[in-house]
């Protein structure tokens, strides 16, 4: 029973390392300007006390939709990977065809600037 | 035990709760867009309790298409609501009153 | 090697909508001449090479594949080279007016291509998921056609009214899957009526699953008392978009009736068959007696569209396999009659803006006769009047009503279609005899002009051999 799970410790102390080392990376190695607008909880210009109900500036809708899309598409990759020895070659190959919609897509809307604020 | 009936019986209120905020909500475009959420989500209850009652897989990645599908759904009606934003200033029902179908 | 062949018009539709979006996306790059000619005529190339495989589906045999989700018969045969023909059509009919209103750029194309590939994914379904799949791509590519243009308030309204009803449809007919899948445990349509048959009838689960199916369908289509979003959708939206919207979709709705309604939940047919029958008289009545009241030509047009899908369902209701016949030939001849009209109103043009009122046709029949005589076709075949092709289907569906045994609904339904023949002959009264206080002329239209005359003369050339394409639709039915 227990050993099973030893391959989820590793997994969790890799986690640990990466995650650990990649923020003390950053924390040694990064540029530190502060100023009073940086140090706020929430950079992207949100007051951090006031009314939770309040109005989104509108340009926030865009970077949803466009987060929502990418994110869900990701759910097909998981039981793809699971299942890629079993699906060969042709699955792997329904797979890049499926990402290559997803970059065509993601070209459009980089062509069209939807990835910029202003 | 919770048994195929009550996750079907969960489904069925999930749903019609979604439903009835369709109908009755005046007031705000996002909600309706909530309840849209809701429903389809009832929907993948439904689809999973039977899938796993049934112990056949299909439903399970019928639930995965629907959860993209609703996505992408939703994306459009984010989409549409800023369209409507842009030319109302507000996102409350009862502004749409150009057309009367 | 698995063979392509059998999704073959899907492939080059799907081929067709990458192109233009990847063009798109260059946009910036790409010089604009070129994209100027390029995005069209991918878009062109796209479907007739989608048409041409349909046609011949490359010695193809018929049956299913892909693990059951595709189904290559007769009437996917007949049914995905209709829809690429539609789509051509409509593209010619439609993109000088999209470049005049600066829309015809990449988006549209690539939409009607999605909207397209989606009626084709409809019409080929043999799976409850792919027949999922395929409604959802067409709904989300009209949803974002309707609104295409951003300026145009009217129309985003009408997006959003469209987008609510078609989101509650859409779960509705999912919650109405999801119950025949626990019924059934199998998600193949041809499985689905096999199971259903040994169940049993009685049924309760089955019965509720069949009803919100049904529910979901008649919203789709448009249909009375879900009938709500379809004036505004055809006011609101650009002309050349409702164009779209009348044609192409009502090939995807027949398409859904005859794979999950007349095949799939066949075992049901004494539940289904008497609410379908309400829905097609309270849409008869609605739509007949609504378009009386119009002056906005692309309302009336949308009502007659509901009294329209009323006589269609009928043809369904009477579960039987002439019925079934009639209402495929009746949606092929109502598409037909559609697009010569919505053609003719994106070719003529009055005061230098659209026509919108039914009063702007006025002195038509002096300043342009040929083009009269072609919106006099479509209306004397929209009112059903003998010697053309809308008689035939009308007198098909009444006949198939009366060898089913249901009488009182035939005579209700002709009661009804003179109802209608008064407000399509008011149209033609206004042409002809009514003085013209404007100039109507012809918007700049070339090699679609041809195409739109075609059109309308195979109103009354069908007509008089109506049984060319009544012998084509017996051949797609049966089984």
């Amino acid at each position: 029973m227990l050993p099973n799970y030893l391959t989820v410790l590793v997994y969790l102390l890799v986690g640990i390392v990466i995650g650990g080392a990649l923020l003390t990376l950053g924390f040694l190695l990064g540029p530190k300007q502060p100023d009073a607008t940086k140090s706020q909880p929430y950079e992207c210009g949100f007051e951090a006390f006031q009314d939770a109900r309040m109005k989104f500036e509108v340009r926030y809708y865009l970077v949803a939709i466009l987060f929502i899309l990418f994110d869900l598409e990701m759910t097909f990759l998981f039981p793809w990977a699971v299942a890629l020895r079993r699906i060969g070659w042709p699955g792997f190959g329904a797979m890049m065809l499926f990402l290559l919609v997803l970059v065509v897509g993601f070209l459009y809307e980089w062509g069209k600037g939807g990835l910029e604020w202003e | 035990m919770i048994t195929l009936t009550d996750y079907l019986i969960l489904g069925a209120i999930l749903f019609a709760i979604a439903v009835m905020g369709l109908f009755i909500n005046r007031k705000n475009l996002v909600v309706l867009l909530m309840c849209v959420e809701l429903m389809l989500l009832a929907v993948n209850i439904n689809f999973v309790a039977f899938s796993r009652y049934l112990e056949n897989r299909t439903g399970q990645i019928f639930v995965f298409f629907v959860l993209t599908v609703a996505a992408a759904e939703s994306a459009i009606g984010l989409a549409l609501l800023v369209v409507v934003f842009r030319h109302r200033r507000s996102i409350n029902v009862q502004d749409l009153d150009q057309l009367k179908g | 090697m698995m063979s392509f062949s059998a999704v073959a018009p899907e492939i080059w539709i799907a081929a067709g909508v990458l192109a233009v979006v990847g063009f798109e996306a260059l946009r910036s790059r790409l010089p604009g001449n070129f994209l100027k000619t390029a995005i069209p005529a991918t878009a062109l190339l796209a479907l007739a090479l989608a048409l041409i495989e349909a046609l011949f589906w490359n010695g193809a045999s018929q049956g299913v594949f892909y693990d059951g989700s595709l189904v290559i018969d007769a009437f996917s045969r007949l049914f995905v080279a209709a829809a690429c023909l539609g789509a051509l059509i409509i593209l010619f009919y439609s993109v000088t007016d999209m470049e005049r209103h600066g829309l015809g750029r990449g988006e549209y194309h690539a939409l009607v291509l999605t909207a397209t590939l989606g009626v084709v994914v409809i019409i080929t379904a043999a799976n409850l998921l792919v027949l999922y799949l395929g409604l959802e791509l067409l709904s989300l590519s009209l949803y974002t056609l309707i609104s295409i243009d951003r300026e145009r308030i009217p129309a985003a309204e009408a997006a959003m009214k469209y987008f609510f009803l078609g989101a509650i449809a859409s779960g509705v007919l999912l919650y109405g899957l999801s119950l025949l899948y626990g019924l059934s445990g199998t998600l193949s349509i041809a499985r689905l009526s096999v199971d259903l048959v040994a169940m049993g009838p009685g049924a309760l689960l089955a019965w509720v699953a069949a009803v919100f199916v049904l529910v979901a369908l008649a919203f789709k289509f448009g249909a009375a008392p879900f009938h709500m979003w379809v004036p505004d959708v055809y006011e609101g939206a650009p002309t050349p978009i409702t164009l779209f919207v009348a044609t192409l979709p009502e090939l995807a709705s027949i398409a859904l009736f005859v794979r999950l309604l007349s095949s799939g939940l066949s075992p049901l047919v004494r539940d289904w068959s008497g609410m379908l029958i309400g829905i097609a008289v309270l849409s008869l009545l609605v739509g007949n007696l609504g378009a009386l009241l119009q002056t906005n030509f692309k309302r009336l047009l949308a009502y007659s569209a509901i009294g329209h899908v009323g006589f269609i369902l009928l043809g369904i209701a009477t579960g039987t396999i002439r019925g079934e016949v009639a209402a495929v030939y009746y949606t092929l001849v109502y598409v037909l009659m559609t697009a010569v009209a919505f053609g003719l109103l994106l070719a003529l043009r009055a005061r230098g803006r659209e026509i919108e009122a039914i009063d702007d046709l006025a002195g038509l029949g002096q300043s342009q006769p040929w083009w009269s005589l072609l919106m006099l076709f479509a209306m004397f075949s929209l009112a059903g009047v003998p010697p053309f092709v809308g008689f035939w289907a009308k007198l098909a569906v009444l006949r198939a009503l009366l060898a089913a045994g249901f009488p009182v609904v035939a005579v209700f339904a002709v009661l009804m279609a003179v109802v209608g023949a008064f407000y399509y002959l008011r149209v033609v009264k206004v042409m002809y005899f009514d003085r013209a206080d404007h100039p109507l002329v012809r918007g700049n239209f070339s090699l679609p002009e041809l195409v739109l005359s075609l059109n309308g003369l195979a109103l009354f050339i069908l007509g008089l051999v109506p049984n060319s394409l009544w012998g084509l639709c017996t051949w797609a039915i049966r089984r």
